[in-house]
């Protein structure tokens, strides 16, 4: 945990720090007629096309030189403000008979085009030209200056200046315009260079903005129509300060992984939609529910225990008065090393259930559930296996529900639905029951009625044995024994049932350290299911696409908390850099996800306690963002340990849910 | 000050709105209106006597002692239940009295034709209905016997017998202590007895067959035999007096010609077509349809997630080991025996006749000119 917070504090850091420099561009000052400025963009032709340059009609690069000609444009993308002064080397190279040819020097908004500031120079006696154009409601006329022509064949300085108010141009050094104008914030991108009628040739083209400019967060230019294509490569993607033009190609590429986030965000928005849609108007799947009356097959409980003596007696005593046909029933405690008097519970209890309850107190092995459970299956004779964790209370008709599934040859493995009975405890049991209402309620039952794969719990389930064994047995090195029970069957060609009204209570965390152990074990353990069976799922041919593609949503949920956390740093820097496409759709989309992610769902949960009857409880659900904040982080930074420490983590060792006082009267 | 006053009211306006969705969850949060855990329940849920058992347990609460009056002098008694129905306690139907309130009977009780029964009815022996009567519930520690064109519109409990008489309608449940025999055109819901008979009884003649065993190698598409199934991609067809010891899972149509015996159970994903005198030893699971010919004997639970359509002489279950048959349409042709439960969430009918779909296959069979001896 400590290393994946000095992970993530160094990650946050890191991109802090980068992206502060990327704001703001590195920017020399240099003084002018007077007055300081600092340089946007400085760009010698002799070093051919700008990088980012682009234009329209004729243009060419020669002789250390820009070369446009009759109506040809060259654009440089710089972003400064409304103060700023253009400078540019030109000559006037010829013209086309009974035409003027001229230079122009300007600026604008980008695409829009609203506001518009430049100056043209012209050969054979006409008047030079400045325009002033300042947004859309804003239009100043043209202004016309009558001028000494400028010679053919001879290299020109030709300077543009606006600065509080004031419009100048400068023709080698001379004023030779000034005029009042309106002093209105804004700002310009678009640097340019024209020529008019004939062939000019431009040496150089610089920026200068005031020292204090900032490049605004929020940029955007619209691009009327007309415009130009753009050339590849270049793109209004790349707007933003001059650092992020000059390096565009690492910033698309932030923002490409920001578009695959936002798709992979849009994607489980979808599919948490379909299942609550699927739950409230879809058609409701209970193909075993009504088995009451069967050859019911022998069934053994396993139960595994380890240090549980306050709970391990009501289990038992439950189990042994089950509705079961007598005779068909085997109980198998496991009392896995305990050291407290969970042995000497379970052997008192079986004393009094004769043949009914046959204990295992096994003493050595593998630690853990998983290794338990897989030892135990040596005294297991019956094909079908249930297992129920210590502090669970099955109901009088539960093991008939849960067995009947296995009338269907294909089922492998099934699952009944969890229900907290410690709800009254704290706000944290209150949201956790909302979150168990929306995952087996919605979440399992829609699997369950599309045809997908439910997910096998560990709890208040079980396995045919022969599926399990054919498909390999308990993974002992499993923290989530059950996921990987539900991978491996399923790759094995069995299916996983729900049973949705077949319901057991339990005891879910009331402090959130249990609780931030209980989800990191979960990520930690279906991680490792993800890293060890994504390639063999892809691969299988039993199993449907749809099949496939809820399998690997499901299994990559906790990946999805790193996923997202990542897309915000992304949005964030992108942010700095001035890069904010599309905007107020990936907002929206982050948005979505941040109300519909890993079990904070927000319609499964409300739909949940709709199909339960429940009313009041249903406003506690801003709460439950409190709850996927804590699973945010807390399942981001296992994630990120996990993935860089331990990636083929062993550490199995018995994890369970402590338990306080429980009451009972809710059982009966 | 201009700046200052819009400042606040938005700071204010932002306020309230962030304050919209957690003012009524502070409330529940301290009021603790609805903290109880979502009730489980613990009895099992598809109890099938449900409503029978808490009906006589009512009546023996509010009429018992009626009821012991009636048997000792025969006298009708009147009263009045705690919601403020009516009841009457008579050790015989008299014709002239409105069926108003719940009925309790000390003996037989013989109800009119076309009488209509909205509460409901009690006999400590039987209960004997006329024809098109109307009855919302009826609880008879002997039997009931219902005329033709009854109809049930909640539940039916006998300790002993049930039988209907031909196209009678039977909603909800009917559950009987030893056996339910309903004619044919009957429609049902959910039947719950030890033996139910549909229609009258017929035998079916199955020539008997020489079983040949079947292995995973003789059958096309079989991609798995892992513990003890055969796990077939596409459809599987098994030829006449076929016999298979291994479960069997198909993801198209299952056929099995007649005279098969599967040991096992079998499960399609799609279609299920058992042949004449077809016998499956576990249970039958179709993804859409089963369709069962004459003399199918199937030992297990028989699901379907659309209709179960059966032949003339078809068994499920067996006294010693009753089973369940559910679907969303069931469609029993007369002769048909089922031990244990049958549900039809949306339509179950006793029909008089052959399936359609079975004369439809050898019609089309014909056409092509197939040799139908191998076909279902």
């Amino acid at each position: 945990m400590l290393r994946a917070l000095i992970v993530l504090a160094v990650g946050a850091v890191v991109v802090f720090f980068v992206s502060r420099p990327l704001r703001q561009a590195d920017r020399p000052e240099v003084d002018i007629g007077g007055r300081r400025w600092a340089e946007v963009l400085s760009w010698n032709f002799a070093s051919g096309p700008h990088p980012k340059g682009w234009g329209w009609g004729r243009r060419s690069f020669e002789d250390g030189a820009l070369e446009l000609s009759s109506g040809a444009t060259y654009v440089l993308p710089a972003v400064h403000g409304s103060v700023f002064l253009l400078e540019t080397e030109l000559q006037l190279v010829g013209d086309d008979p009974g035409t003027h040819v001229g230079a122009h020097l300007g600026t604008r908004d980008g695409g829009a085009g609203f506001s518009t500031s430049g100056m043209a120079a012209f050969a054979g006696g006409r008047p030079m030209y400045f325009r002033h154009k300042l947004a859309r409601m804003q239009a100043t006329a043209d202004f016309v200056r009558t001028s000494e022509p400028i010679a053919h064949g001879t290299w020109h300085v030709m300077r543009l200046v606006v600065s509080n108010g004031r419009i100048a141009g400068y023709l080698d050094a001379r004023e030779v315009f000034a005029r009042e104008v309106p002093s209105v914030r804004t700002i310009y991108a678009e640097p340019f260079l024209a020529a008019e009628d004939g062939t000019v040739r431009f040496r150089s083209l610089r920026v200068y903005t005031t020292p204090e400019f900032r490049v605004p967060n929020v940029y955007a230019a619209e691009t009327p129509p007309g415009t130009p294509t753009v050339p590849p490569g270049i793109g209004r993607t790349t707007s933003g300060s001059p650092l992020a033009v000059r390096h565009a190609w690492w910033v698309r590429l932030m923002l490409y992984a920001f578009y695959v986030v936002i798709a992979l965000v849009c994607v489980y928005m979808v599919r948490h939609y379909a299942f609550t849609l699927n739950r409230v108007f879809g058609t409701q799947r209970h193909p075993y529910l009504d088995v009451d009356v069967a050859d019911w097959p022998r069934v053994t409980v396993l139960i595994p225990a380890h240090n549980e003596e306050a709970v391990i007696g009501d289990i038992l005593e439950a189990l042994a008065t089950v509705d079961y046909p007598a005779g068909r029933l085997t109980i198998l405690p496991i009392d896995d090393r305990s050291e407290d008097k969970t042995g000497e519970i379970i052997d008192g209890i079986a004393a009094r259930y004769n043949g009914l309850i046959t204990p295992f107190h096994r003493r050595e092995g593998h630690p853990g559930k998983a290794a338990a459970l897989q030892d135990a299956m040596q005294f297991v004779e019956d094909d079908i296996v249930l297992v129920f964790d210590a502090d669970y209370v099955p109901g009088h008709g539960l093991i008939k529900q849960l067995t009947a599934p296995f009338f269907d040859p294909e089922v492998g493995a099934v699952m009944g639905r969890v229900v907290p009975h410690n709800v009254p405890e704290n706000l944290l049991t209150r949201s956790l029951d909302l979150e168990r209402a929306g995952g087996y309620q919605v979440d399992q039952q829609a699997r369950m009625n599309l045809r997908l794969v439910p997910q096998y719990g560990g709890t208040v389930g079980g396995v045919r044995k022969r599926a399990l064994q054919s498909v390999g047995g308990w993974n002992a090195l499993s923290l989530t024994e059950d996921t990987d029970a539900t991978l491996r069957l399923m790759l094995g060609g069995w299916k996983v049932a729900y049973q949705n009204r077949s319901e057991c209570y339990e005891q879910v965390p009331e402090s959130w350290p249990m609780r931030i152990r209980q989800l990191s074990r979960w990520v930690r353990g279906h991680n490792q299911v993800a890293a060890k069976y994504s390639g063999q799922l892809l691969a299988s041919r039993r199993v449907g696409w749809r099949e496939k593609l809820d399998t690997l949503l499901l299994l990559h949920i906790y990946v999805m908390s790193a996923v997202l956390l990542v897309g915000w740093l992304l949005g964030i820097t992108l942010w700095f850099l001035g890069v904010n496409r599309p905007g107020l759709l990936v907002i929206l989309a982050v948005a979505c996800y941040s109300t519909l992610g890993n079990f904070a769902v927000f319609f499964e949960i409300a739909t949940a306690t709709y199909l339960d009857g429940s009313k009041a409880r249903v406003r506690l659900l801003p709460f439950t963002l409190l709850g996927f904040l804590v699973s945010l982080f807390t399942v981001t930074s296992v994630t990120l340990t996990q993935a860089l420490f331990t990636p083929r983590g062993d550490d199995v060792f018995w994890h369970k849910t402590e338990h306080g006082q429980r009451s009972r009267q809710t059982w009966t | 000050m201009d700046v200052v006053l819009p400042a606040l009211l938005v700071l204010v306006l932002l306020a309230a709105w962030v304050y919209l969705p957690i003012a009524p969850a502070v409330r529940e949060l301290y009021d603790r209106t609805d903290v109880a855990p979502v009730r489980v329940v613990q009895e099992s849920a598809v109890d099938v006597r449900y409503f029978a058992r808490n009906f006589r347990r009512f009546v023996d609460e509010h009429m018992g002692a009626a009821l012991a009056r009636c048997r000792e002098d025969g006298a009708t008694q009147h009263g009045q239940l705690p919601e403020g129905i009516p009841f009457i306690v008579v050790d015989h139907w008299d014709p002239k009295e409105p069926p108003a309130g719940v009925i309790a009977c000390c003996g037989t009780l013989r109800l009119p034709a076309r009488g209509v029964f909205r509460f409901e009815i009690y006999a400590a022996e039987s209960v004997i209905g006329g024809e098109m009567g109307v009855y919302k519930a009826l609880l008879a520690e002997d039997s009931i016997m219902l005329a033709p064109q009854s109809l049930s519109l909640r539940w039916l409990h006998a300790e002993s017998t049930i039988r209907v008489g031909r196209n009678s309608r039977l909603h909800g449940r009917v559950s009987a202590g030893r056996a339910i025999e309903i004619g044919d055109g009957c429609a049902f819901e959910r039947l719950n007895a030890p033996r139910i008979a549909f229609g009258r009884d017929i035998r079916v003649d199955l020539p008997a067959v020489q079983e040949v065993p079947i292995t995973a190698g003789d059958v096309p598409g079989v991609v798995d035999t892992a513990a003890g199934r055969w796990l077939v991609l596409g459809a599987l067809r098994l030829p006449v007096a076929a016999r298979v010891d291994s479960d069997i899972v198909a993801t198209g149509d299952v056929r099995v010609s007649r005279g098969a015996r599967l040991a096992g159970s079998v499960k399609s994903h799609r279609d299920v077509y058992l042949g004449r005198g077809v016998r499956v030893d576990g249970s039958v699971v179709a993804g859409r349809n089963l369709h069962l010919s004459e003399g199918c004997r199937i030992h297990g639970p028989v699901l379907a997630e659309g209709a179960v359509f059966a032949g003339a002489g078809c068994h499920f279950g067996s006294p010693e080991a009753p089973t369940t048959v559910s679907a969303r349409r069931v469609h029993l042709a007369e002769g048909a025996v089922a031990h244990g439960t049958v549900w039809a969430h949306d339509e179950g009918v006793v029909a008089a006749q052959t399936m359609p779909v079975q004369g439809l296959e050898r019609r089309q069979d014909e056409e092509r000119g197939h040799d139908t001896e191998d076909g279902v």
